[in-house]
C-alpha cells in the first residue's frame, strides 16, 4: 500500500505546529474540533506542558453544530473565554472537520476581534498538513499582527533574530541557550527568538534584527517576509559541530553586509552512503557539519515530505512514503534516524537522532546537543 | 478591483446577466475574469462561443489530481475575459458546495488574481445560499458586493428574499454587502410594480432593468453574448449602462 505508515511513525499534524509556535506568547490558540480533549495536541508533542502554562483548548465541535453550522456558538464560546482569561491575542484553526465543511474561521475571527477587542487571527490549517506548515503559517500571523517598525535600539554588535525554533524540532530548552551561546560568541546578540524562550516582545522587535538565523524549515514564511518587508537576510543553516558553527558565524556578517540570503550548506554537502533522515534544514545542516568536522559525505532523506525542499541536492531525497523508503535506505552503509524509523533500516548501522515532531516525547532524553559543539554521537 | 457575486433563483437569467455583465466590462475595457460556482458549469459558455472551459471539480475527478496551472482550468472568452467554473461532483454524491470552496482554494494557490491583475471579478453562484459553500464568494477578499437578479414571478422574489436575508446574517462577518437588484423582465403580470414593491421595502436599489428580449435568446443560441453579438442594441445598452456604473462606483471607493 501506497502512502501509508504501517510499520513507522507519522509527523505531527499542523494544528500541533499552531500550537507548538504560540505556545509561549500569552494567546489563546483555539482548535476547532470535535475532541474534548488536547492532548494530542498539546502533551504528545509538546514538552513545556509541564513546566508551562498556556491557553491552548479545544472547541468541542459536535456533529450537530456542524450540520447545522452553528457557528455563533462557537463565537459566544470565544467572546466568553477570552473575556475571563484576557489573553494577549486569540488564534484559531481548523481540525479535518471545520475544514471539511469550510468553516470561515476568519470570519469568526474578525466577529471575536469586534466584540473583545482583542487581536485574533485564523491559522491556514485542516489537520492533514505537516506540522511545518502550521507552524510556518502561524509565526507569520503572529509577526504580521505584532512587528513594531520602531524597536531599533542602536548597538555596535549584529543583532540576530533566531527564526523556527520550537520543541518539535529542538525540545530542549539547551537548544535555546546553545544557540544564544553561540551568538554572544561570535560577538553578536540575541534580537529575538521566535518559537521558543520567547514572548511577544520578540514578536514586535523583529524588525530591529540585522539578521537572521533560520534554524528549520518551519521559519521559511517569516524569514522571507521579514527580508521582503523589512530587508532582514537570512542565513539558513543550524550550527552544528565545530567547522560548520564557524562558517555560519562568518556568513551571518556576510548576509548583513551584502543584504542577500545565504544557505549556509550549500557549498558543504558531498554525495555518500550515509543517509540522515528527518526535516530538510536540520538534516542538511548535520550533513555539512559531519562533512566539515568528520570527513562523511551523507545524504539527506528528507522525510516529512513537506519544508524547504530547495535546501536538497540532487543525490538527497524528499520521501515521505514509507514503502520508498524502506527500499532506497537498502543503498546506505549507515542511517542516522529517529528510533521509530530503525524498524524499515533493517541489518543497516542505525545512529539514533530522536526527533519530537516524529516520535512525540519517547526519546527526548537521548537527543544530544550538537550546536557549536563537538559531534561526539557519531 | 470591482468583485461582484451574482445570486437569484434557479433558472432566472444569472448566467446570461453575468456574462453581459463581464462582456460589457471588458467592452469598456477592463480585464476581466468571471467564474462560474454551479455544478452545471454552464454560466461561461456564451463568452466562449459554445466551447466550454474544462471545471476545476471535473479536472479532479478526471485526473485525479489538483492542477498545476490556471490554463489547465481556465479559458479566454469574448473581450479577453477569463473564464473558470467550479463544475462539481458526481450528480447525486459527494459535496458540491464543498466543491466551491475547493475550488477558491486552489484559485488562491494558483495564484489568480497576483497573474492575471483583473480590474474586476465576477462570481456567478447557485440559486441559493444552501450551506457554507455557496456563501463562500462573498467572503472576505473575494466579492464585495452582492447582486440579485430577480423577475416578478413569486418564487423568484421569494428566493431574493432569502438571499438578502443571508447576506444580511453575515453583517458581523465584514462580508459582501448587497448593491441591489437586477430586474430581469418576464412580463408577467404587474412585474414592475412587483419588482419596486419589493426593492423598496428592503431598502435595495434597482441597479438595472434588462427587457425581455429575444436578442438574449437569439445570440445565446450562436454560442455569444448580446455586447458581442451587437452592442448597439438596446438591450445590450442596459448591461453597459450596469458596467459603466459599477466602475464609477469602483473608481469612487479608491
Amino acid at each position: 500500500m501506497n502512502q501509508t505508515a504501517r510499520i513507522i511513525s507519522i509527523y505531527a499534524a499542523d494544528t500541533s505546529g499552531v500550537c507548538s509556535a504560540l505556545y509561549e506568547y500569552g494567546g489563546m490558540t483555539v482548535i476547532h474540533d470535535a475532541s474534548g480533549c488536547n492532548s494530542t495536541y498539546t502533551t504528545h508533542d509538546e514538552p513545556r506542558w509541564y513546566d508551562k502554562k498556556s491557553m491552548m483548548f479545544i472547541s468541542g465541535l459536535t456533529e450537530k453544530d456542524a450540520v447545522m453550522g452553528n457557528d455563533d456558538k462557537f463565537s459566544a464560546d470565544l467572546i466568553i473565554a477570552a473575556k475571563e482569561l484576557k489573553p494577549a491575542f486569540i488564534a484559531l484553526c481548523a481540525s479535518p472537520l471545520p475544514a471539511m465543511i469550510g468553516t470561515d474561521l476568519d470570519a469568526i475571527a474578525y466577529e471575536v476581534e469586534s466584540e473583545t477587542g482583542i487581536p485574533s487571527f485564523a491559522v491556514k490549517t485542516n489537520g492533514m498538513n505537516s506540522y511545518i506548515y502550521g507552524i510556518n503559517n502561524a509565526f507569520l500571523d503572529l509577526a504580521k499582527r505584532f512587528i513594531k517598525n520602531d524597536m531599533s535600539e542602536k548597538t555596535d554588535r549584529l543583532k540576530v533574530n533566531i527564526l523556527g525554533m520550537t520543541p518539535l524540532d529542538f525540545p530542549k530548552k539547551e537548544y535555546f541557550d546553545s544557540l544564544k551561546t553561540f551568538i554572544e560568541d561570535a560577538g553578536m546578540e540575541l534580537n529575538a527568538c521566535i518559537g521558543m524562550e520567547t514572548s511577544l516582545k520578540d514578536v514586535e522587535r523583529l524588525a530591529a534584527g540585522e539578521v537572521s538565523l533560520l534554524i528549520s524549515s518551519s521559519g521559511i514564511l517569516l524569514a522571507d517576509h521579514l527580508f521582503d518587508e523589512y530587508e532582514i537576510p537570512y542565513v539558513k543553516g543550524v550550527p552544528y559541530g565545530i567547522g560548520f558553527s564557524e562558517k555560519i558565524k562568518g556568513f551571518l556578517s556576510e548576509a548583513a553586509t551584502n543584504k542577500k540570503n545565504i544557505d549556509a550548506t550549500e557549498r558543504f554537502r558531498c554525495e555518500g552512503k550515509v543517509a540522515i533522515l528527518g526535516e530538510a534544514v536540520l538534516c542538511a545542516s548535520l550533513a555539512s557539519a559531519l562533512l566539515l568536522d568528520k570527513g562523511i559525505n551523507a545524504n539527506v532523506l528528507e522525510t516529512v515530505g513537506d519544508g524547504d525542499l530547495e535546501i536538497l541536492k540532487p543525490f538527497d531525497m524528499s520521501c515521505d512514503d514509507e514503502k520508498i523508503l524502506e527500499d532506497e535506505l537498502k543503498k546506505y552503509d549507515i542511517i542516522i534516524g529517529d528510533p521509530l524509523f530503525r524498524p524499515i533500516c533493517h541489518d543497516k548501522k542505525f545512529i539514533e537522532l530522536p526527533h519530537e515532531a516524529f516520535s512525540g516525547r519517547c526519546f527526548t532524553k537521548n537527543a544530544p546537543d550538537i550546536i557549536n559543539r563537538a559531534i561526539e554521537f557519531i | 478591483m470591482i468583485k461582484i457575486a451574482v445570486y437569484g433563483k434557479g433558472g432566472i437569467g444569472k448566467s446570461t446577466v453575468t456574462s453581459n455583465l463581464s462582456a460589457a466590462l471588458a467592452h469598456l475595457g477592463k480585464r476581466v475574469i468571471q467564474i462560474g460556482c454551479d455544478p452545471k458549469a454552464d454560466s461561461t459558455a456564451n463568452l466562449l462561443s459554445g466551447n466550454p472551459v474544462l471545471p476545476v471539480m471535473n479536472y479532479m475527478r478526471d485526473f485525479d489530481k489538483e492542477p498545476e496551472s490556471l490554463e489547465e482550468i481556465s479559458k479566454v472568452g469574448y473581450g479577453n475575459v477569463l473564464c473558470i467554473e467550479t463544475g462539481g461532483p458526481t450528480p447525486g454524491l459527494g459535496c458540491a458546495g464543498r466543491g466551491i470552496i475547493t475550488t477558491f482554494s486552489l484559485l488562491e494557490e494558483l495564484d489568480l488574481f497576483e497573474k492575471f491583475k483583473p480590474d474586476a471579478v465576477l462570481y456567478d453562484v447557485l440559486g441559493d445560499v444552501v450551506c457554507g459553500g455557496f456563501a463562500a464568494p462573498i467572503r472576505e477578499g473575494l466579492a464585495s458586493k452582492v447582486i440579485i437578479v430577480t423577475s416578478g414571478e413569486k418564487m423568484a422574489l421569494y428566493a431574493a428574499n432569502n438571499i438578502n436575508s443571508a447576506v444580511e446574517n453575515f453583517k458581523e462577518r465584514s462580508y459582501a454587502t448587497v448593491r441591489g437588484i437586477v430586474f430581469n423582465r418576464r412580463n408577467v403580470l404587474n412585474e414592475e410594480e412587483k419588482v419596486k414593491e419589493f426593492a423598496s421595502s428592503h431598502n435595495l436599489e434597482i441597479i438595472a432593468d434588462i427587457p425581455r428580449s429575444d436578442d438574449i435568446i437569439r445570440f445565446e443560441d450562436e454560442g455569444k453574448t448580446v455586447i458581442e453579438g451587437d452592442p448597439g442594441l438596446d438591450v445590450s445598452k442596459r448591461f453597459l449602462d450596469l458596467a459603466k456604473l459599477l466602475i464609477e462606483e469602483d473608481e469612487n471607493e479608491k
